[in-house]
């Protein structure tokens, strides 16, 4: 009767508990979501980068301090076409992440339009973090550092200039939001909670009074 | 263990004190049991009645004695058994039968052992337990099972029967020698002392049971007596009445079960007093209150060593119109019989009393008691307890008791204190009585062993199914709590309130278990096997609506289970139970049946989940390298709302299936169909309410050329495509979408537009497929709104007309269809004709001279074409205008006639018989006789054309003329006859002539005939010679017997057979003497020859003779009988009457008597000479 967790078990017993989380990404065509994505869960580039058809899931966990924070990752495509699909993600999502191309002047415009949608349609709640991405591409770089800081500032962004190629920020991105994640709080304050499910992990330890098998 | 004693033989237990828990199943000598923490619960009154139907009847006092309704057996626990020991025993894997619990009052069984009372013999249960013993000694206990008093008689010999009333506060005890006493149960006080005199003398007391009425208790004794003891309390003095209500010489009374109502005050039958009453042969249902009379009796013979048992219960019972009543029923059971008796009280007040169904045990009874309303506990010979529900006559569980030495109440049965004065079957059924021994009290047994008290009750809903997770036994734990939740278990005890609570409870308990069950599935526990265990928590989740214990819980935590969960996963999924699912349970799922390659579920699962749950790049991407359609369409429909998709990437499929396997191929046809549906489903706007699809459809549809199209892509790839794969359903499909308003006029002219267009340039569509489409879209609902050039049709019908490589028949019907269709209205009829003509399309013509009334030309052409020539006839006999076609213009007629003259025949008779006599002049003999064949088989025919018809048979179907003839009159016989005679038809000819009157002549040609057959020896000689027969009987009058007879003997002579001798002699009645005469003459003379006809004379001789005496002895002997019968009556003597019939005055001298008794003055009578009286009527 023994119920100790196996150590191969990924949410056994060392942490107290798991926060499970549902992000989106959003941004124009090309900007990189897939290929920040892959480098977040999987460590992985590619160079050549297929373009998503509809939406993608990805799951990824992250250990901050005693808990683990389980994101549930959509990648939504980027290509006009598919964007009558998005608000099917955003809707219940309690953070999103709007890249755009640092190359590319257009593809912030159209990030601020996504984060405008956000902020009319999204849950009040959500955790909207913008990622310059490409970062490494400093050469042919048309979007300022300091222009988006200043656009994130204004609206309460998480804002960091990442790159999918080279790995930078891209942990961290992610880590930030988990941080800014509520995480005490019991289950959905106002609604939002639709796709959070906070679960006990310590209840199989309570159950285990005797050892011998 | 060993300081405890040895229990059984009585021996000293030291201290009353110690843990009887510890007293282990060997000293009691029970069975090997498990040991489990059970409380003892003697008071949970209310089960009595069905829980649910309970408070509208309750008085409210009762409801809740020391009961708590948390499910738990929550009544005072008995003092000191914290490990009382459970007697059943199980294995794993045998099913576990956890609806009876048996425990020993440990406590009660202790101080019985300890008390030196002598052995119990009876017992009784109320809110306190009466035991009585065989010293004379009552002990009383308190449902804690705490000794209150002991009350010691040991004068009046052994207790024999005990009874506690309702509220617990008076004891009456009955002894062996006959006294009854009445004790308070607060301190053993005795309030009467109830002599034996007050039944009848040394008889031991059998049962004493108090009533409703306080002051009334039932006695019965071992004489068979039943009395009612009235308690009286006059001026503070309390005293006795005692009165026989049943006395024994009647039939011995064995059992007594008065009918307590005192739980249900507002019942109907409040008020009056019934009583069950059982003999060894019969049962009586008594009403004593108000007024004493026999209810029912029922014989009740059995095996003479049982007894009757007699149990009382209130079943709920549903009538008609919802209504539902609560009747008493009484379960009688005897040897293996159980029957049960409903006791109603109808509108006008009065008591009835019939049988419902019966059980058929194959066991003998020996206790029987109810333990709810559904359920009953029989006790058997064998020492077997049976759990019965009564609806179903289920065997719930049987319980092995063999263990417990029961009490019997043999001793009181067997007289044995009283000299043994009882009959010899009284004793003899008692010695298995344990009436008071086995008690029940709402849903609990009690057993009284010598030295101890056992109870077995039917446990609590929830403690079934602990019992269960405590032997780790959780499936059957599941599914029991799925059954109680289903309301489906039987024998359930402790679920109250309504249906929803009861399911909220049950529920509460069941997702409890299962999120154990899942604790233990996720620590590997090795017993559990994943296998079942999987699938099971799976479904009740999900029947439970607990996704996150499966999904949180089980999910996130299982290892080696995965594959299992998500097979779990598909069922549940295909069922339709879970269309919500998390995308990472999905996105393995997906990628598990990937590995499985069981693709058609895969397609069908992702169909009927909700498209939220799907990684749609996953799925997206699988559908389009395995093929499947439905699924992506599904997808991109639901996900994307993109309509046009499916057109834009599956119509190019198509057309590379088409172009490399053929369009037979299954692949294709799957394909094909599928977007055809798609299509008219897109069209019709079934697929989504939304304005905008159904144009992208139709855009999408009619766009010129596909993505990277090739330069030489013809355009519209897409309809092409789609007309290419089967154009006729492609249309139809068209015609489907085309009957909705939605679509606008210009869509549907537009995908008109081109779809005549692709058909039409180049030659890949023949044109029957063009004359089809435009047949097809003309019917449509809007064929007559489409524009169409009229070019269009020209082209058509003058392809139709002329393409040879397509065979003529489809291309006939298929310009008849478009004709038909009206689409061709736009040509002249003269136009049409001419191109029908020069292609020979004879159908198109009659239709088209048809429309135009032209009714001649119409026969013409039917007649011309070679493929319905045959079916003239049909066509005429339904065409409406049969007149106007000219069927009897020459060349149409001789036309008819080459088809089939017969029919022609018929035909004319039944149309136009007026033109018969015309055409038959001109008819050859060859066509005649089938016309005639014709108009015979329609009506009779008239003298002339039967003789004719007659005539040509006899040329053309000689074998028939036979038949014919004798089947109709309306013959010339003259020219009949000859033609038969030319043709040698001597059969016809005879019956011609016979016909003719010319007997004699008949007679000849049949006489020759037989003659020369005789000569021939052929071999129907006989049939011939009776047809001659016969026809010289008809004609016996006419014909000449020497002309006749004569040589019909000769022939029978020659032929040598008696048997037609024999039968000629008998019908014959001729004067034999003369035809011997005339024989003899005609004949050489020789005897030899006519032996066989005069041995033949004798014989017929003979038998007249033996006829004639037998009909002169009856003739005499009806004489003489009517002489002996006048006779006899001549004899019989006659009283004369004092008084003349009719004057009534007296005789004084003479007078008329008659036979039948009547006397009359002469004067009266005469002249009448029969009685007057007799004969009044004449």
């Amino acid at each position: 009767m023994a119920n100790k967790a196996g150590p191969q078990r990924p949410n056994g017993t060392a942490q107290a508990k798991i926060c499970q989380f549902k992000l989106v990404l959003l941004g124009e065509s090309a900007v990189g979501k897939s290929s920040l994505v892959l480098r977040f869960v999987k460590g992985q580039f590619h160079e050549y980068q297929e373009s998503t058809i509809g939406a993608a899931f990805l799951t990824q966990t992250v250990c901050l301090d005693d808990t683990t924070v389980k994101f549930e990752i959509w990648d939504t495509a980027g290509q006009e076409r598919y964007h009558s699909l998005a608000p099917m993600y955003y809707r219940g999502a309690q953070a999103a992440i709007v890249v755009y191309d640092v190359t590319n002047q257009d593809t912030f415009g159209r990030a601020k339009t996504w984060v405008k949608e956000l902020q009319r349609q999204a849950s009040p709640n959500i955790v909207i973090a913008l990622a310059g991405n490409k970062a490494d591409l400093a050469n042919k770089r048309c979007v300022e550092y300091e222009e988006a800081q200043a656009y994130a500032e204004e609206n309460g962004l998480l804002f960091m200039e990442t790159s999918a190629k080279t790995g930078t920020n891209v942990n961290e991105i992610f880590l930030a939001i988990a941080k800014k994640l509520p995480k005490s709080e019991t289950i959905g304050g106002s609604g939002s909670g639709q796709g959070r499910r906070l679960v006990e992990s310590d209840t199989t330890a309570k159950t285990s009074t005797s050892c011998c098998k | 263990m060993s300081s405890n004693g040895d229990v059984e033989s009585g021996s000293s237990v030291p201290d009353l004190d110690l843990d009887i828990a510890e007293i282990d199943d060997k000293d009691f000598t029970l069975p090997p049991a498990e040991k489990t923490l059970v409380k003892t619960n003697i008071n949970d009154d209310e089960s009595v009645i069905s829980e649910d139907d309970i408070p509208n009847y309750l008085h409210q006092e009762l409801l809740n004695p020391g009961f708590d309704d948390k499910g738990e057996t929550g009544s005072v626990s008995s003092v000191g058994s914290k490990g009382a020991n459970c007697i059943f025993t199980h294995k794993k894997l045998d099913p576990l039968p956890n609806i009876l619990r048996h425990v020993v009052l440990k406590v009660v069984s202790a101080h019985l052992q300890l008390s030196g009372e002598g052995d119990c013999t009876a017992m009784a249960v109320g809110c306190l337990i009466g035991i009585g013993t065989s010293t004379g000694a009552i002990l009383c206990y308190e449902k804690s099972q705490k000794h209150r008093w002991t009350h010691n008689q040991p004068e009046d010999g052994p207790v024999t029967a005990i009874a506690i009333n309702t509220d617990s506060t008076r004891l009456l005890a009955g002894y062996a020698l006959g006294l009854v006493l009445m004790l308070d149960t607060a301190d053993a006080k005795v309030l009467r002392v109830i002599s034996p005199e007050s039944h009848t003398l040394s008889t031991a007391v059998l049962h004493v049971k108090f009533t409703d009425i306080p002051s009334l208790a039932l006695l019965s004794d071992s004489g068979g007596s039943v009395f009612e003891i009235s308690l009286k309390r006059v001026l503070g003095v309390r005293s006795w009445d005692s009165r026989c209500i049943f006395s024994g010489s009647r039939g011995e009374v064995v059992a007594v079960e008065p009918l307590l109502l005192n739980k249900l005050p507002t019942h109907p039958l409040a008020g009056s007093l019934l009583v069950a009453v059982a003999t060894l042969s019969k049962v009586l249902l008594i009403s004593l209150r108000p007024g004493t009379r026999l209810l029912f009796t029922q014989s009740l013979r059995s095996v003479a060593t049982t007894l009757p048992l007699l149990s009382w219960q209130f079943v709920v019972i549903q009538v008609a119109d919802s209504m539902r009543v609560m009747d008493p029923v009484l379960a009688v059971a005897r040897h293996e019989s159980i029957f049960f008796y409903q006791v109603s009280v109808e509108r006008s007040g009065r008591l009835s009393c019939h049988g419902l169904h019966g059980l058929t045990l194959n066991y003998s009874a020996m206790a029987c008691h109810w333990l709810s309303p559904r359920t009953i506990a029989v006790l058997d010979t064998e020492s077997m307890l049976h759990l019965v529900d009564v609806r179903t006559k289920a065997e719930l569980q049987v319980a092995d008791l063999s263990g417990i030495g029961l009490v019997f109440n043999s001793f009181a049965f067997e007289g044995a204190c009283t000299g043994g004065n009882v009959s010899k079957a009284m004793a003899l059924a008692g010695k298995k009585a344990c009436y008071n021994s086995v008690a029940s009290f709402g849903n609990q047994l009690l057993l009284l062993e010598p030295k101890a008290l056992h109870v077995i009750s039917i446990r609590f809903w929830s403690e079934r199914i602990d019992n269960l997770i405590k032997a780790n036994r959780f499936e059957e734990a599941l599914k029991l709590g799925m059954n109680f939740y289903e309301e489906r278990e039987k024998a359930v005890l402790g679920l109250k309130g309504t249906r929803e609570i009861r399911r909220m409870q049950v529920k509460e308990k069941v997702v409890d278990t299962l999120s154990k069950f899942i604790d233990n599935i996720l620590a590997d526990d090795p017993e559990i096997n994943l296998c079942e265990a999987i699938p099971l928590v799976v479904e009740y989740c999900l029947d439970l609506d607990q996704k996150d214990l499966i999904f949180d819980k089980l999910w996130n935590g299982l290892n080696d289970g995965r594959s299992l969960f998500l097979e779990s996963m598909e069922a549940a999924i295909l069922e339709g139970k879970l269309v919500q699912i998390p995308p990472e349970v999905m996105q393995r799922l997906v990628s598990f049946q990937q590995s499985k390659q069981s693709w058609d579920i895969l397609e069908e699962c992702i169909q009927r989940v909700e498209v939220t749950c799907l990684d749609i790049e996953q799925v997206i991407k699988l559908c389009k390298k395995q093929n499947l359609y439905s699924a992506l369409i599904s997808v991109w429909n639901r996900a994307m709302s993109d309509y046009t998709s499916p057109i834009i990437e599956l119509v190019p499929k198509l057309k590379s299936f088409l172009t490399n396997e053929g369009s037979a191929s299954s692949e294709c046809r799957r394909l094909g169909n599928l977007l055809l549906v798609y299509v008219a489903s897109c069209l019709s706007g079934s697929l989504g309410e939304e304005k905008g699809e159904r144009a992208q459809v139709v855009r999408a549809m009619a766009s010129q050329h596909s993505l990277s199209a090739p330069d030489d892509e013809p355009p519209f790839p897409y309809i092409r495509t789609l007309l290419e794969f089967d154009s006729r359903e492609f249309l139809n499909a068209l015609v489907i979408a085309f009957s909705d308003t939605g679509l606008s006029m210009t869509m549907k002219q537009r995908l008109v537009d081109i779809i005549i267009q692709v058909m039409t340039d180049g030659t890949s569509f023949r044109c029957t497929d063009i004359a089809r489409a435009l047949t097809t879209l003309r019917s449509s609902t809007v064929g007559r709104s489409l524009r169409m050039e009229a070019s269009l049709y020209t082209d058509t019908v003058s392809r139709l007309v002329t393409e040879e490589e397509v065979p003529a028949a489809e291309r006939e019907s298929a310009l008849l269809q478009l004709f038909l269709s009206g689409a061709l209205s736009c040509l002249e009829h003269d136009v049409l004709l001419e191109f029908a003509k020069s292609a020979n399309f004879y159908q198109v013509c009659s239709v088209i001279h048809e429309r135009r009334g032209d009714y001649g030309e119409v026969l013409k052409s039917q007649l011309a074409d070679p493929n319905r020539r045959e079916h003239v006839f049909s066509f005429f006999e339904q065409s409406p205008h049969k007149h106007d076609m000219g069927i009897l213009e020459p060349e149409n007629m001789e036309a008819l006639l080459k088809i089939d003259a017969k029919k022609t025949g018929q035909l004319l008779v039944r149309h136009i018989p007026e033109s018969i006599s015309d055409i038959i002049t001109k008819l050859s003999e060859e066509q005649l006789y089938p016309f005639l064949q014709g108009m015979i088989e329609e009506s009779d025919l008239d003298t002339e054309h039967m003789t004719r018809y007659v005539c040509l048979m006899c040329r053309f179907e000689p074998h028939k003329v036979l038949q014919v003839v004798k089947s109709h009159d309306n013959i010339e016989l003259d020219p009949a006859i000859k033609v038969c005679q030319e043709r040698g038809l001597d059969e016809v000819t005879a019956v011609l002539l016979e016909r003719s009157g010319d007997v004699q002549g008949a007679f000849n040609v049949l006489l020759s005939r037989l003659q020369t057959a005789i000569k021939n020896e052929e071999k129907d000689t006989e049939r011939m010679t009776e047809e001659l027969v016969s026809l010289a009987q008809r004609g016996s009058t006419v014909l000449d017997s020497k002309t006749s007879w004569m040589p019909l003997l000769m022939c029978l002579l020659k032929l040598n057979s008696t048997e037609l001798l024999q039968r000629v002699l008998n019908n014959a009645d001729l004067n034999l003497v003369s035809e011997l005469h005339l024989l003899m003459q005609h004949s050489r003379g020789t005897l030899g020859e006519l032996r066989a006809l005069i041995m033949g004379l004798f014989v017929k001789c003979r038998h007249q003779k033996r006829m004639l005496e037998a009909t002169k002895r009856l003739h005499m002997s009806g004489l003489h009988g009517e002489l002996a019968v006048a006779l006899d009556q001549a004899k019989v003597g006659c009283r004369s009457p004092l008084f003349c019939h009719i004057c009534s005055a007296p005789f004084s001298s003479g007078l008329y008597l008659f036979r039948c008794g009547h006397g009359y003055h002469e004067e009266c009578i005469l002249p009448n000479t029969k009685c007057i009286e007799c004969y009044k009527d004449s």
